[in-house]
C-alpha cells in the first residue's frame, strides 16, 4: 500500500507544470514544423484521391506506349539472355578446337615415333635376313 | 494529458520526395521528380506509395504494381531508410545522426525550415536491412496490427486486449490512422493499454559522438516505485559504450525530454502511433551547429 502510495506520489508529482511544459514544447515544435507548409500541399492533406484528371486520349496513349516500352524492354532482356548463351557456346567451341589441336599435336609425335621405331625394325630385319642368307651361301659354297 | 496527445497527434513534417530518374520515361518534366507533402509524424511513409504512384503514374517507364521484378525503397543521403518506423522517429534519427547537438534540441530549429528529404530509389533486390515494399495493400496494416500485438503483450503480459476487439473495431483502428481520426484511435487504443503496465514498450535509437548509431528495445519492468527516464539509464546505455544520463540528450516526439520525467507518464503521453515509445539519445558536442534541414 505504501509502495503503491509513493507511485501515486511519484507517478504524478506537479503533474501540470509537467504538462504545460510537454504542451508548449509540442505546440513550438508543431508551429516550427509547420513553418512554410504551404509549399508542401502536393497531397492537399489526403492520402491522394484528388488527382487532376487529363485528357483521356493523351492517357491511352500513354498507356500503349507504356506496354509498347514494357514489351520492348522484355525483348531486350530475352535478346541478351539468347546472346548470354550463344557466347557461352561458342567458348564451349574455343575450348573443344583447343583440346582437339592439343590431342592432334600428341598423336602427330606418336605417329613420327612409330615412324622412327618402324624404320629401325626394318633395318633390323634387312640386317639379320642378310646375315642369314651369307650364312646360308657360305654353307651351300662349302658343301659344293 | 488529452491536449498533449493531440498535440502529438497533430504533428505534421514537411517531406520532400524526389524520383530516381530511372522511375521516369525519358523527356519527362523535371518537376514531376520532386514532391512536395505534408506527412504526419504518426503514420508510416509507405502509406504515401499509392499517392506517388498516381502522382508520377503518367510518366512512370514501367508498371511498378505489376512488375515483380523491382524493389523499391527510401534513402537519405544513399542510407536506406526504413519504412517500418513512424515518420516523426525516422526524422528525429536522421537528425540526430546529421547533427551534433550544441545548444538544446529546440534552439537549433529556431527560424528554419524543418523538411525531411527523401528518395525514392529502386534495384533487383532491397538493401539488407530493409523490409521489402510489397504491392499488397494490406502490408502496412498486417505489420501494424503485428506492432500493437506485441505492445498489448508487453503491457499487460499477453495478447487478450487485442485479440478481443471485434473485426469492425480492427478497422476502425486502422481506419484512424489513414483518415487521421483522433477521436477512434484514442478510444480504440485505451481498450488494449492498462493503467498498470507490467513492462513499458519502449524502442531506443542511439546516436554516438562518433557517428554510430544503434537501435536497442530494451525490456523495462514496471515493480516498486514507478522508474524516471534516469532510474532506466543502466538498461538503455550499454557500459562500454561511455555514454549517460550526463552526456546525452533525450529526444521523444521531436521535442527534448528531461531525465526526471517518471516513464510511465512519458509512454502514455507520447507513445507512437503503433504503441511503441521511441526516445533518441543524441550525443552531446561541444562548438557545432546542427542542421535542421534534411
Amino acid at each position: 500500500m505504501k509502495v503503491r502510495k509513493r507511485m501515486y506520489k511519484r507517478g504524478n508529482q506537479k503533474p501540470s507544470v509537467m504538462d504545460k511544459s510537454l504542451i508548449s514544447k509540442l505546440t513550438d515544435r508543431n508551429n516550427k514544423e509547420a513553418h512554410l507548409s504551404e509549399l508542401f500541399q502536393d497531397n492537399n492533406g489526403s492520402l491522394g484521391d484528388n488527382i487532376p484528371n487529363h485528357d483521356d486520349a493523351l492517357l491511352n496513349t500513354l498507356t500503349i506506349l507504356q506496354q509498347e516500352l514494357k514489351s520492348k524492354e522484355q525483348e531486350i532482356r530475352k535478346l541478351r539472355e539468347v546472346i548470354g548463351l550463344k557466347n557461352k557456346n561458342a567458348e564451349r567451341l574455343n575450348d573443344e578446337l583447343i583440346s582437339g589441336t592439343i590431342e592432334n599435336n600428341v598423336l602427330q609425335q606418336k605417329l613420327s615415333d612409330l615412324k622412327t621405331e618402324h624404320s629401325k625394325l626394318v633395318a633390323k630385319f634387312f640386317k639379320k635376313t642378310e646375315k642369314e642368307t651369307n650364312v646360308m651361301n657360305t654353307e651351300k659354297e662349302r658343301r659344293d | 494529458m488529452d491536449e498533449v496527445k493531440r498535440l502529438v497527434w497533430n504533428g505534421e513534417l514537411n517531406v520532400l520526395v524526389s524520383i530516381d530518374p530511372s522511375f521516369l520515361m525519358k523527356g519527362s518534366p523535371r518537376e514531376i521528380a520532386v514532391l512536395r507533402i505534408r506527412v504526419p509524424r504518426e503514420t508510416y511513409l509507405i502509406n504515401y506509395m499509392p499517392f506517388i504512384w498516381k502522382k508520377i503514374k503518367n510518366f512512370l517507364s514501367f508498371d511498378p504494381l505489376n512488375d515483380n521484378e523491382k524493389y523499391f525503397w527510401f534513402e537519405h543521403n544513399k542510407i536506406p531508410i526504413s519504412w517500418n518506423y513512424p515518420v516523426g522517429v525516422l526524422f528525429d534519427g536522421l537528425l540526430g545522426r546529421s547533427s551534433t547537438f550544441a545548444t538544446t534540441f529546440e534552439d537549433q530549429l529556431k527560424d528554419e525550415i524543418t523538411i525531411l528529404r527523401i528518395r525514392l530509389v529502386m534495384g533487383d533486390s532491397p538493401p539488407p536491412t530493409i523490409i521489402p515494399i510489397t504491392i499488397s495493400k494490406t502490408q502496412v496494416e498486417k505489420y501494424w496490427f503485428h506492432q500493437w500485438k506485441q505492445v498489448c503483450f508487453i503491457l499487460n503480459g499477453s495478447s487478450k486486449g487485442i485479440m478481443s476487439l471485434s473485426v469492425n473495431e480492427s478497422r476502425k483502428f486502422w481506419s484512424s490512422i489513414i483518415t487521421r481520426n483522433f477521436h477512434d484511435f484514442i478510444e480504440i487504443s485505451s481498450k488494449i493499454s492498462t493503467s498498470r503496465p507490467r513492462h513499458i514498450p519502449i524502442i531506443v535509437q542511439i546516436f554516438k559522438a562518433s557517428g554510430i548509431s544503434r537501435i536497442s528495445q530494451p525490456t523495462i519492468r514496471m515493480t516498486g516505485v514507478n522508474p524516471t527516464l534516469k532510474d532506466i539509464e543502466e538498461d538503455v546505455f550499454n557500459t562500454d559504450e561511455g555514454m549517460s544520463a550526463n552526456n546525452c540528450i533525450v529526444i521523444c516526439q521531436g521535442i527534448e525530454i528531461p531525465w526526471e520525467i517518471v516513464l510511465c507518464d512519458l509512454y502514455f503521453k507520447l507513445r507512437s502511433f503503433d504503441g511503441f515509445l521511441y526516445i533518441t539519445l543524441v550525443s552531446i558536442k561541444n562548438n557545432d551547429k546542427a542542421l535542421p534541414e534534411l
